[in-house]
């Protein structure tokens, strides 16, 4: 045992933060618009945006996400904020999700679900390499929540709904440690933390899904507005509703 | 029967609480309105904060108001008044024997919960259990235990390896001392649910309840063939104390206790009727032959066979489908339509299964005996054809 503990300080004592360069061979990031969607087909249209969904916290040593109430909270705020100041950017008139009671809100509910479980399928079963299905790999970019999404449009008067979603774990001062160690003596490369954030764009009267970009690896703390304002930009990168710059 | 017997009686000597008289038995004093402290508690009530948005909302939450106030109060009385203040209850449509409790007071109830139990000093002994673990923070506790087991088998296996050491060893006790942590919690738990009950109003029946649950089990493992479970102590990762352990646990303590308190059977027949038949007929579809069958036999033995509960048991031997299946079947309905209160369907599955096994007369008979008595049922039109071919 008095080996192991000696190993483990000599180690700490030798231990540079060198960071590898990580090798990426495969993709982080990826967009798509379904086919024969145009930007032209957004002009003038209400946009609603849906309650974002926002997590931040902590990553343990062994890799465990510990939620941080504090900044999840900041984080929200920012976002909100962030999108609000870029209002001005968008082609079309963005308003919040409303806040109902009873049936209404329970509909919301399930369609934010609904859109997370989409979005989710979009990512690992067409968007990223690992276990693409070969009914969706390079095929064309074709998912719907349902033509039920209609009952949204008439309760919000809106004909697109915008949905966020960021999760971040950002690495334990033992977590940078423990992943600078094992880079040192065994070369292994350990991800640097969890910044996964994707946003997506529904039409309300036919349910597809037009617009989807998702990145595994999202720059900007969004602890920070400035962080914020970097993560919003990538969330909205090839946003198709965007003023022409 | 009796090597159960044999065994329980093992189990009861090796049974882990330190005798406690019932003079030992006091509510412990109660913070009230509590906030969480700390930057891991606070993140534990944000995550679970979100996650009842959802169940707020979500479609398969009961939303009867007179059986939530029914939960409520037996809540309260179980635990006082002060205390409950801080839990939500939802029920939630769900075949398992299964309630949860959150850190931030959010309390789950399963419908398969309210099927399975007979009286409300039953509930009182889940409801007291699922309190404690929140009176104790233990999602806390095992939330910051596993963060350290889990940084300690982390920094062993680097270690090991710079050191060209086996650690596999201390690594796999420190993950079954995760598992261990969390059954210490849970025994933690029942211990404090006994002294909740044992200053209500109720009775306690800890036993009977972990009885249940073991007595399903095994009857669903009896049919898929595999052995009962009566193990003494549990296995390295199992959650929870064997249900035999807790089974002694609780009749010692009832024994020390002795017959106090009410069981309320007639409150809890009372205030569960309404929604059984819906619950009864969850169970028949969505749990196994032999489960379902063991939770129907239990209440009728215990409580006695009523229309909705004799008809559930139709229910089950009809969709089971065996000649034999439906011949039994057949009988029970026809026993139904002869109790009070029983309901429409009773006629229908009498003429269903009836005809199934070639008594075509009698069978019309039933299905239009079905029909004079519900009319508009969802079904009426395929019994219609069923009757005109």
């Amino acid at each position: 045992m008095g080996r192991i503990v000696a190993a483990v300080a000599a180690l700490l004592i030798v231990a540079s933060v060198h960071c590898p360069a990580w090798a990426q061979s495969f993709e982080q990031e990826k967009g798509a618009v379904r086919p024969g969607f145009s930007a032209a087909a957004l002009r003038g249209q209400t946009i609603v945006l849906f309650r974002p969904s926002v997590w931040v916290g902590e990553q343990s040593t062994a890799g465990m996400p510990e939620p941080n109430a504090d900044w999840t909270a900041a984080a929200r705020l920012l976002l909100t904020a962030e999108l609000r100041r870029r209002q001005a950017d968008f082609a079309n008139r963005v308003i919040a999700e409303p806040d109902l009671a009873g049936g209404d809100a329970a509909l919301l509910a399930q369609y934010r679900a609904l859109f997370n479980a989409v979005a989710r399928s979009v990512m690992t079963y067409q968007f990223f390499a690992g276990n693409r299905l070969p009914t969706r790999k390079n095929q064309p970019f074709d998912w719907t929540l349902g033509a039920e999404s209609q009952r949204i449009a008439q309760l919000t008067g809106a004909r697109y709904a915008l949905f966020f979603s960021t999760n971040d774990r950002y690495g334990s001062v033992g977590r940078k440690v423990f992943q600078a160690l094992t880079a040192q003596m065994f070369g292994a490369s350990m991800a640097p933390g969890v910044h996964v954030g994707f946003a997506g764009l529904v039409d309300l009267n036919s349910g597809a899904l037009v617009w989807l970009n998702a990145d595994n690896q999202m720059g900007g703390d969004v602890r920070t507005a400035e962080g914020v304002r970097k993560r919003v930009a990538q969330l909205l990168e090839d946003f198709p509703g965007l003023k022409a710059p | 029967m009796s090597g159960w017997r044999a065994l329980l009686a093992a189990a009861l000597s090796v049974a882990t609480p330190a005798a406690a008289s019932a003079a030992d038995f006091a509510r412990p004093p109660y913070a009230g309105a509590y906030q969480p402290q700390g930057t891991d508690e606070r993140g534990l009530w944000m995550e679970l904060g979100e996650a009842e948005r959802g169940i707020r909302e979500m479609p398969g939450l009961v939303r009867d108001a007179r059986l939530g106030e029914f939960l409520r109060g037996v809540l309260c009385r179980t635990v006082g008044r002060e205390r409950c203040a801080a839990v939500r209850i939802y029920l939630i449509q769900d075949n398992t024997f299964n309630a949860s409790m959150a850190p931030n007071g959010m309390m789950i109830v399963h419908t398969g919960l309210l099927v399975r139990l007979h009286s409300e000093a039953e509930l009182a002994a889940i409801f007291g259990h699922e309190f404690a673990h929140f009176e104790q923070r233990h999602t806390l506790q095992r939330m910051l235990n596993l963060r350290r087991s889990t940084d300690i088998i982390a920094w062993l296996g680097i270690a090991g390896a710079a050191a060209r050491v086996n650690t596999g060893r201390a690594q796999d006790s420190i993950a079954a001392g995760i598992f261990s942590f969390g059954r210490a919690n849970e025994t933690e738990a029942d211990l404090l649910s006994t002294r909740y009950v044992c200053t209500s109003p109720y009775r306690i029946r800890g036993s009977a309840v972990w009885g249940r649950v073991m007595g399903e089990d095994n009857a669903d493992r009896r049919e898929r063939g595999q052995r009962k479970r009566d193990k003494l102590a549990p296995d390295l990762t199992d959650t929870h104390p064997t249900d035999l352990q807790r089974i002694a646990f609780h009749a010692k303590l009832e024994q020390e206790v002795g017959a106090v308190g009410e069981d309320a059977v007639e409150s809890y027949r009372a205030a569960t009727a309404a929604i059984m038949p819906a619950l009864l007929d969850s169970l028949v579809k969505g749990v196994p032959y032999n489960a379902a069958g063991y939770v129907i036999n239990a209440r009728g033995e215990a409580l006695g066979w009523d229309a909705p509960l004799s008809f559930a048991r139709g229910e089950l031997y009809r969709l089971r489908g065996g000649p034999r299946n439906l011949a039994t079947a057949r009988e029970l309905y026809l026993g139904t339509t002869r109790m009070r209160g029983a309901p429409p369907e009773a006629w229908r599955g009498l003429g269903l299964s009836a005809m199934r096994l070639g008594d075509t007369a009698a069978g019309r008979a039933a299905l239009t005996e079905y029909l004079r008595r519900a009319p508009g049922a969802r079904d009426a039109a395929t019994i219609r054809m069923v009757l005109e071919n």
